[in-house]
């Protein structure tokens, strides 16, 4: 253990990790408003979670903050928590959550896209609004997304014992002529970002406790954002999707990225489409206080998918992800003349310097390999390359 | 309107099932409504021992309406299947029924005498209903298809595996052979208590500018709606061979793909890669079969079974 981590009980770990979830959906809090946390004593373990009561304080009147933090609590996967809002006791016991196996951990859903558009060369960003899988997803995770149109389905229903075939009326456009004539597989896609409503929800006029409960149906997590590299059939009809159209969605899936508990200093390497889960993992990390380096390689400044160009959701990614306290080197190899394996060598003994490190890296095998080399210990490709 | 059927002494609630390696043991599928009008479901092969399969980048590629898989039977090995899977699996709500969802437990090994063993090691397991005797998996070297492609070797495992345990056996055959009538009644005389067909058909995709197979494995195993004429033939050529109940699959998905398979001769149909795409597959294609019945005034799925009439030799008026 490191000796912060020593000092610190884990429920305060968690504490400063909320605060740090409450700072990201912008709630600092104000005079007048006592805001604050207390930790019960009473910590448990749950499904391998840290599961503890906590309560929350706000001042007299129940401010905007308070509402947003508890709507930003609902979504911190930790199931159980009070709301004290002045002098009113406002007791939401997930016990569901808690005792039990918990909601399903994925689900089949339909997601409407919110934003669609080309992220750089090559690549291409979908936003789409999905609160069931925004709310639970964790870094790591991916989608499955057909990437049959319901339209396309039911003429497929409608013709698909006659002789021409449902894709007959696209043979003559070049890539749709070798479409089959079934619907293609679902294409997993890394789940790229997590997002809240631009609009925050009205404030709650007054302390009482049916106001956290609808206030909490629209938790502030409902947007995943996916980053889509272009190679294939599949992407390529994926980013075809306009606004207000919709998703087949299955997940999240997979095995998220395992944080330690104890975990200091992050070094974050992406090349290429790797920053598609990296991205998410970083600003988790950072959301948890832990410092966080992320270091974003690609072949050139129009293949950068996290440029200091504005994003897809009209800011500059990258200096969002500084204002958060992330460390984000861009590296390209046209400009800078290196790749980003080579400046992390190079970086090498500056990053690992102090601190209980680890390093997540995802990208092309040749990236992977040479991030890992100094190390022999390496076992996957999610896997954490090693501790210091 | 019936749609259960009647198979090798198991009364199934649909004549529909889950084909083996789909639905693995069911821990990824929860709560996503899949087991909806499903009759029986084949678990994911199992060994003796536990085995990591085939090179695991790249293990499927999508080809012209259906894929190609290069697993190489991964899995957790019969004492973790017994331990971890099969408590959780007996005990779901689906086997509470009047008609309870049934368990197929499909099996592999290298020798007759690991098939032999593994079968005796299951007997006597609560919530297995039966064993599906995987003969045919194209993507292993040793064992697997070896023994589905040679009418003698069939017939030996089938054999083994009868006389090691009590519970019906049913050899799931390949297409990779000349003759699969004879590979079909190899294994009916060696005591099986129905076929289970089609396994997958082995393919190859190259990925023509680096001039590497696009499967790790290098080969693989076809499936989806690309196979399913070949599939429905092949249902037809055994149906005609043996008088075993048949459970036939092959790139079914929706309740026409059924009917085709069962008016070639099966009696239960398994629903595979489709639920790759919609895991819902399985209650949308029950609706289909009872709307599809009544649409022809039929009450009851049983009579059609094998109820194909060849054009050849039939006069024309």
């Amino acid at each position: 253990m490191s000796p912060r981590a020593a000092r610190e009980p884990a429920a305060a770990r968690w504490l400063r990790y909320l605060a740090g979830l409450g700072r990201s959906w912008g709630l600092e809090p104000k005079a007048g408003a006592e805001l604050g946390f207390r930790a019960l004593d009473q910590v448990w373990m749950h499904q391998g979670r840290p599961r503890f009561l906590f309560q929350i304080f706000t001042g007299p009147d129940v401010t905007l903050e308070g509402a947003l933090l508890t709507e930003a609590l609902a979504t911190a996967r930790y199931g159980y928590w009070e709301v004290i809002a002045g002098d009113t006791l406002c007791k939401f016991v997930e016990s569901g959550e808690v005792a039990g196996p918990g909601p399903p951990a994925r689900s089949l859903t339909r997601a409407e896209v919110v934003f669609s558009a080309p992220a750089c060369r090559g690549h291409h960003r979908l936003v789409v609004r999905c609160p069931s899988v925004a709310r639970i997803a964790q870094p790591g995770q991916f989608l499955h997304i057909s990437c049959t149109t319901e339209a396309e389905l039911d003429a497929f229903a409608a013709s698909k014992n006659r002789p021409t075939g449902w894709s007959g009326a696209d043979l003559a456009t070049e890539r749709t002529a070798k479409a089959p004539h079934w619907p293609l597989l679902r294409r997993p896609m890394s789940i790229h970002r997590i997002a809240s409503e631009t609009t925050p929800p009205a404030p709650a006029p007054s302390p009482v406790p049916g106001q956290f409960r609808r206030l909490m149906d629209h938790p502030c997590r409902t947007q995943v954002a996916l980053l889509l590299k272009l190679v294939g059939l599949g992407a390529r009809r994926l980013a075809q999707r306009q606004v207000a159209e919709w998703l087949d969605i299955l997940g999240p899936l997979g095995t998220p990225v395992p944080i330690a508990d104890d975990l200091e200093r992050a070094i974050v390497i992406a090349g290429g489409i790797g920053i598609a889960p990296l991205a998410f993992l970083a600003e988790e990390l950072a959301l948890r206080n832990i410092e966080t380096h992320l270091l974003v390689g690609a072949r050139d400044r129009e293949r950068l998918p996290i440029g200091v160009e504005p994003d897809a959701w009209e800011r500059p990614l990258a200096s969002e992800f500084r204002a958060r306290g992330i460390a984000v080197d861009l590296v390209t190899e046209a400009e800078d003349g290196v790749t980003v394996a080579e400046r992390f060598e190079q970086r090498r003994d500056e990053l690992l310097a102090g601190g209980r490190v680890e390093i997540f890296a995802c990208g092309p095998r040749p990236m992977l390999a040479r991030v890992c080399c100094w190390r022999s210990a390496w076992r996957a490709e999610w896997a954490p390359a090693g501790r210091v | 309107m019936n749609l259960s059927v009647s198979l090798a002494g198991l009364q199934l609630a649909t004549p529909i099932m889950i084909a083996s390696g789909i639905w693995g043991y069911g821990d990824e599928y929860t709560g996503l409504g899949t087991l909806e009008g499903v009759g029986a479901v084949v678990l994911k092969t199992i060994t003796l021992d536990p085995c990591v399969g085939n090179e695991p980048a790249c293990r499927t590629v999508e080809t012209p309406s259906g894929m190609l898989n290069s697993i190489g039977l991964e899995n957790i090995g019969a004492e973790a299947f017994l331990a971890d899977k099969l408590p959780h699996l007996r005990d779901l709500p689906e086997r509470r029924t009047a008609t309870p969802l049934r368990i197929i437990v499909s099996i592999a090994g290298d020798t007759v005498d690991e098939f032999a063993r593994l079968a005796a090691r299951l007997e006597g397991e609560a919530g297995i209903d039966a064993l599906e005797v995987n003969i045919s998996c194209p993507n292993v070297e040793r064992g697997g298809a070896l023994f589905g492609c040679d009418a003698n070797a069939a017939a030996e495992v089938t054999r083994a595996v009868r006389s090691a345990c009590s519970l019906p056996v049913i050899p799931k055959l390949t297409p990779n052979v000349t003759d699969i009538a004879a590979i079909a009644r190899a294994c009916a005389e060696a005591g099986a208590d129905a076929l289970s067909l089609i396994n997958t058909i082995s393919g190859m995709a190259i990925d023509v500018r680096t001039q590497r197979p696009r499967l790790g494995g290098d080969f693989g195993g076809l499936s989806g709606p690309a196979i399913r004429p070949a599939a429905v033939l092949r249902v037809y050529q055994v149906a005609q061979a043996v008088s075993l109940p048949i459970i036939g699959m092959g790139g079914v998905w929706d309740a026409e793909d059924v009917l085709e398979f069962v008016e070639a001769g099966a009696t239960a149909v398994g629903v595979g890669t489709a639920l790759f795409f919609d895991p819902q597959r399985p209650r949308k294609i029950v609706q289909g079969l009872e709307a599809l019945l009544r649409e022809m005034g039929a009450e009851d799925i049983r009579p059609l079974i094998g109820a194909v009439r060849l054009n050849r030799g039939q006069q024309i008026d």
